[in-house]
């Protein structure tokens, strides 16, 4: 991994390309740790008028979790549902390949459902610091005593839109578009450099 | 190294003597102490002239202690971090730092723009109004620089800022704005409560005026007494403590802007930390404790250097330790001002002189002075000073006129409460007899205000009141507030005098001294007629800049208010609004700068565009591929010419992922599809693709584009790459609003697809190659739309649509897929010599073509002006239907859309150009309309245009002027339809 241990930790970078791994800003263990997955198969499932509730039930039921129409993050083995809007939801599974299928199987005509596995990049954000690097650019109240696991929003950090739910009490969990990858990663690093930040990117060299 | 410290006491004061700060001032070194700021530094070395006056370049000292310092402004370290107008009086103390004063040539003891002062007769206000009129011409070549010179306010860095900056945003309860006596103890009871609570505080060190206060507060000295509290909020995990940091502005919602100065106290940020961080606050209360500042009084020779606030006099003494002067005397109108001076006495100042403008003042404070060998001269007044920097006053008495010895003047009219963040949602203060001073009158929702900002003068009753404050700030909230003890502190009875302005006295006597605005201007503002205060800030000037009037605005309209004869109050005050204090622009843009202004959007293909040479260009949000040069193209028309003609001949490329593309799914897509599109969809079979066209709610084109039927309940949109956003929010409020009965669900799949265009006679013979199923005419006719499968069993949907005029598809993959699929188009078209090409050369062929983009959906246009008035649907209705009929969207004199060839084919043409008839003078009476895209067509081989003119397609064939004032260019075009290129289509159905 590469040590950008210069005193502009974005300097030198290309800012049409997503930086590379490595270890950013101040010395020491990292305040924050980015990680950007392999993109788990997400489906937006879209309730059809007057199903709002049954398609709930029926995402709870078929993953085992208490999914409920709000804006929060229901976490399971199998799938991890976050509600995004009334009768909206983004369903996330790492083991459901054909999961939009999978969904319309189990929906039928009560939801409209699309597939959304590349329109996401994933970063989780994990490390003390966490709060205080999303404070620099969430303009919600995500300190960590009112931003609890399983909450959940859809919001803009640093004119990006992002959905971001709280995984655990270390975990953040952030989706945002595929396009925008490289200027949220310049934005985390910049805002993370203070901290020391640990950039794994477990997709490099995609697209 | 000058005399170092000679003016600091030996003992005392919030100073480290064991940690000494060296640095200079206009290349002079000396030496403070950690816990001094610049000014306490200066002042401790004898440095007591700092800076020239605006306007008369009058020479000019340390005036105050903090950030109402109207005089002591400096350029601050040098080369890329060069900082003008920073006061001396706020910065604090770093190893190694370099100030230099401002406003001053050739040096700051002698300059060449004091004769300004000779010229003051012609400088008084509104001097620019009155001077700089005629002629015209002059105003911004002589009058504009002339001006800048003179009246300057210290130079910025040429070079671009080394420092980053950053924003944040802070959630909480309860917000105290000021870490004073007030603010500490607010923040101590709403934080004992449970409250979340931010104590934001623009000193290095909290304690406001306690830091000052030579007495004891709870049995302890109050520094720190202060100390303590503070220590104790910093423990707490529920209360942030945010010191260096000043709030600026009350917005809405309970959201306040604070500029936190992270690292202005050192020479360099440390290694990745910001230089300064902007903060946007919400809080769901706030107590304002901003305390008060002291304002002096007007008289003859106030702005000579060694005149000062009394309370800074105590301030430099009681916290810095430093002497501002060897020998000084008081002019002032209250008691605080005397025991200021008796506890500066008590601390080693030599105070000799007290001038107060009473005749009756307190016994004990007399006998209090005379003790200490004080002189008192009651019933007096200070009617002028002398000295380059002060060496005597003239004093005026019942028995005459008398020259005291002083080097230095403290000043005090009292004290005006800091109610600046009450004003921001346009609360008036309100003026209080009882201090003679403005109080805060109607505050922003939720917010508060505690101690010395509400007029609370006493150092006992400001403790009380802002633990009171903040426990009722908390219990509002539903938080249970513990009992509190407040320390017990007996405070002196307070009296003032309101008095002003010494009239008669000899020489300026200044009201503003940032704005060298006199006593004199007021009165000539007066003479010619204005008579409201916010007439009289901008007409003299007074109260603007960067201390924003703090220390003169009440003063200055009291002097109206005495010409006037009206009272104070019936005279009112200018309105303070954001920001309280200067906040710089790279905390406004925070990250935000650069390449980083914001956020890049890239396609699918950015990386695998990049390895083919592109040439990007922003267009909105995404970055995306103009042209791809070659070895030995000279220029890009060379570059877009072989692109265009590549594909015309065989084949091209290009990535269109940028287009929005929208789900529609339910039983009433069609329907709704037939409502926001001015032509039919109902009928749009299963595997057909259909062009059509929105408008706005008010008749006016929104965009177009294609929608396809994939099956009975299933259509896929897309929209033009500008509009992607907000014809998504557009349908949603349609569907959330108008129409919720219909069941459609949107989702946005503008990210999950990568979608390519394909385009050019051998267009289908690539595909083929790529596609796994059949593409022959009969199976993907013209506007067809399948899903199906490419590149052996990726998921695909195909459409045979065309921008171009060409043979077309759009393949859409999953964009991971993307690059993969460029590759083997590329691939699949090395035999027929397959082009990338870019957005240029997009542009160049849809011209040709003559369909409309971006230039022609400006948002002005309707249906018929863009030659889509056939297309509109009269069996149904749909938005913007009933406004489109409006007589002036209907009028048939509208400049409408057709094509322009030059009549002279070697000439250019030039988008925005206008049309005129021949011979009708260039005015705006005879405008016909204007060019809207050009472009070079190498299929004609000469330039073309596109464009709307009046009545446009009735008159093709004619000739009209093409007019561009701009480039200095008119040309005779001649009217033509908008297809250069096949305006049959046999192309596009081949």
């Amino acid at each position: 991994m590469a040590d950008h241990s210069s005193h502009d930790p974005l300097a030198g970078l290309r800012f049409d390309r997503v930086p590379p791994s490595g270890t950013y800003g101040a010395d020491g263990e990292p305040g924050v740790t980015v990680t950007i997955p392999e993109t788990p198969f997400i489906a937006l499932v879209v309730a059809r008028n007057g199903f709002a509730e049954s398609v709930t039930g029926r995402l709870g039921r078929a993953f085992g979790l208490e999914v409920a129409d709000r804006t929060g993050a229901a976490i399971g083995a199998a799938a991890t549902v976050v509600g995004t809007g009334p009768g909206r939801f983004l369903v996330l599974s790492k083991t459901e390949p054909d999961l939009a299928g999978t969904l319309r199987a189990l929906l039928g005509s009560e939801a409209a459902v699309s597939e959304q596995d590349d329109a996401y990049v994933t970063f989780d954000l994990a490390g003390e610091k966490t709060p205080d690097l999303l404070a620099k650019g969430a303009l919600i109240d995500i300190d960590p005593r009112v931003f609890l696991p399983g909450d959940a929003a859809t919001t803009v950090i640093a004119h990006i839109g992002v959905t971001l739910w709280r995984v655990d009490e270390a975990t953040w969990r952030l989706l945002v578009a595929r396009s925008l990858e490289a200027s949220f990663t310049r934005f985390l690093i910049a805002s993370g450099a203070a901290f020391g930040l640990r950039l794994e990117n477990g997709t490099a060299g995609r697209g | 190294m000058s005399a170092t410290n000679r003016n600091r006491l030996s003992a005392g004061g919030l100073i480290d003597r064991n940690q000494t700060r060296g640095f200079s001032f206009d290349g002079t070194r000396h030496r403070g102490y950690a816990g001094d700021t610049l000014a306490s530094a200066l002042l401790a070395n004898g440095v007591r002239l700092v800076g020239r006056s605006f306007k008369y370049h009058r020479p000019r000292g340390i005036f105050s202690a903090g950030a109402e310092e109207p005089n002591a402004l400096v350029e601050l370290r040098t080369g890329a971090r060069r900082e003008p107008n920073t006061r001396a009086t706020v910065t604090e103390l770093y190893d190694g730092l370099e100030a230099t004063s401002q406003n001053r040539w050739p040096s700051l003891a002698l300059d060449a723009l004091s004769l300004n002062r000779f010229l003051a007769p012609f400088l008084g206000a509104g001097f620019y109004y009155k001077t700089f009129m005629w002629p015209a011409a002059f105003w911004e070549k002589v009058y504009e620089p002339i001006i800048r010179r003179a009246a300057g306010l210290g130079r910025a860095a040429l070079e671009e800022d080394p420092d980053h900056y950053e924003k944040a945003t802070a959630f909480c309860d309860v917000l105290v704005i000021g870490a004073g006596p007030a603010g500490l103890m607010a923040a101590l009871t709403a934080a004992r409560s449970g409250a979340r609570v931010i104590l934001a505080d623009e000193d290095f060190l909290p304690g406001g005026g306690l830091n000052a206060e030579a007495g004891d507060v709870d049995r302890q000295p109050a520094p720190a007494f202060a100390a303590g509290i503070a220590a104790e909020l910093a423990s707490l995990p529920n209360v942030r403590v945010m010191t260096r940091t000043s709030v600026f502005g009350v917005y809405d919602g309970g959201t306040y802007g604070a500029l936190e100065r992270v690292s202005d106290h050192l020479a360099v940020p440390a290694p990745f930390q910001p230089r300064q961080r902007l903060w946007r606050i919400v809080a769901r209360r706030a107590v304002l404790a901003a305390g008060a500042t002291e304002r002096p009084i007007v008289f003859g020779g106030n702005d000579r250097p060694g005149v000062m606030l009394a309370g800074a006099v105590g301030t430099y003494v009681q916290r810095h330790a430093v002497l501002p002067g060897r020998n000084i005397a008081l002019f002032a109108n209250n008691d605080g001002a005397w025991r200021d001076m008796l506890a500066a006495q008590a601390a080693g100042a030599h105070v000799e002189t007290i001038v107060d403008v009473r005749a009756e003042v307190a016994p004990e404070l007399i006998a209090a002075a005379q003790a200490k060998g004080i002189r008192v001269l009651k019933g007096a007044q200070v009617i002028a000073t002398h000295g380059r920097t002060l060496r005597s006053l003239e004093v005026a008495t019942a028995s005459g006129t008398e020259r005291i010895a002083a080097d230095t003047l403290a000043v005090s009219g009292g004290w005006s409460p800091c109610v600046h963040l009450t004003c921001h949602h346009g609360g008036k203060p309100a003026w209080n007899e009882d201090i003679a001073a403005f109080v805060p009158g109607t505050c922003p929702p939720g917010l508060s205000v505690a101690g010395a900002a509400k007029g609370i003068l006493g150092l006992g009753a400001c403790l009380r009141d802002g633990a009171e404050t903040g426990a009722e700030s908390a219990r509002a909230l539903g938080f249970t507030v513990p009992a509190h003890e407040v320390p017990e502190v007996a405070d002196a009875a307070f009296a003032l005098t309101p008095f002003w302005h010494v009239e008669g006295s000899k020489g300026a006597a200044f009201v503003d001294l940032q704005n060298d605005v006199t006593a004199k201007d007021v009165g000539i503002a007066h003479k010619e007629g204005f008579r409201s205060v916010e007439l009289l800030k901008r007409y003299t000037t007074l109260g603007m800049a960067t201390d924003q009037g703090r220390t003169s605005n009440v003063t200055g309209l009291a002097i109206m208010a005495s010409l006037t004869g009206a009272s104070i109050p019936e005279t009112g005050t200018t309105i303070f609004r954001p920001p309280y204090t200067p906040v710089s622009m790279g905390a406004l843009a925070g990250h935000h700068r650069g390449k980083d202004f914001r956020p890049v959007r890239l396609t699918p293909t950015h990386e695998w565009a990049r390895a083919q040479g592109a040439v990007f260009i922003e267009t909105g949000a995404w970055l995306r591929a103009q042209y791809f040069p070659r070895a030995g193209e000279k220029d890009w028309l060379e570059t877009v010419t072989r692109e265009v003609t590549a594909v015309r001949a065989s084949v091209g490329l290009i990535d269109v992922s940028t287009f929005g593309k929208i789900d529609l799914q339910g039983r009433d897509v069609g329907a709704f599809l037939d409502r926001v599109y001015i032509n039919g969809f109902a009928a749009l079979a299963v595997g057909k693709a259909r062009y059509g066209v929105m408008l706005r709610e008010d008749g006016l084109v929104m965009d177009d584009g294609t929608t396809a039927r994939l099956s009975p309940e299933h259509y896929v949109m897309t929209t033009t790459t500008a509009n992607a956003a907000k014809v998504f929010q557009h349908l949603e409020f349609c569907l959330q609003v108008l129409w919720p009965e219909l069941d459609v669900a949107l989702s946005s799949i503008s990210e999950q697809w990568a979608q390519i265009a394909i385009a050019g006679p051998r267009a289908r013979d690539v595909l083929a190659r790529v596609a796994d199923g059949d593409v022959s005419n009969a199976a993907l006719p013209f506007m067809g739309a399948v899903e199906g499968t490419v590149m052996d069993g990726v998921k695909a949907r195909l459409f045979r649509l065309s921008f171009s005029g060409e043979l077309g598809f759009e393949i859409a993959v999953p964009a991971r897929h993307g690059a993969a699929l460029a590759q083997a188009l590329m691939q699949a078209g090395e035999t027929f010599g397959i082009t990338p090409y870019g957005i240029e050369a997009l542009g160049v062929m849809r011209i040709e073509k003559g369909h409309v983009s971006g230039s022609e959906l400006s948002g002005q246009t309707t249906a018929g002006d863009l030659g889509f008035g056939r297309m509109a649907s009269t069996k149904k209705d749909y938005i913007g239907r009933t406004m489109a009929a409006r007589p002036g969207l209907a009028d048939p004199d509208r400049p409408a859309f057709v094509g322009f060839r030059p009549v002279d084919l070697s000439r250019r043409l030039r988008a925005g150009a206008h049309f005129l008839n021949r011979g009708a003078a260039p005015e705006t009476a005879n405008d016909q309309g204007y060019m809207t895209s050009v472009a070079y067509s190498p299929h004609l081989g000469h330039w073309i245009g596109l464009g709307l003119i009046t009545r446009g397609p009735e008159r093709l064939g004619e000739r009209v002027r093409a007019y561009d004032p701009v480039r200095g260019e008119e040309i005779e075009v001649e009217i033509c339809a908008p297809g250069f290129i096949d305006p049959e289509g046999v192309r596009l159905r081949g």
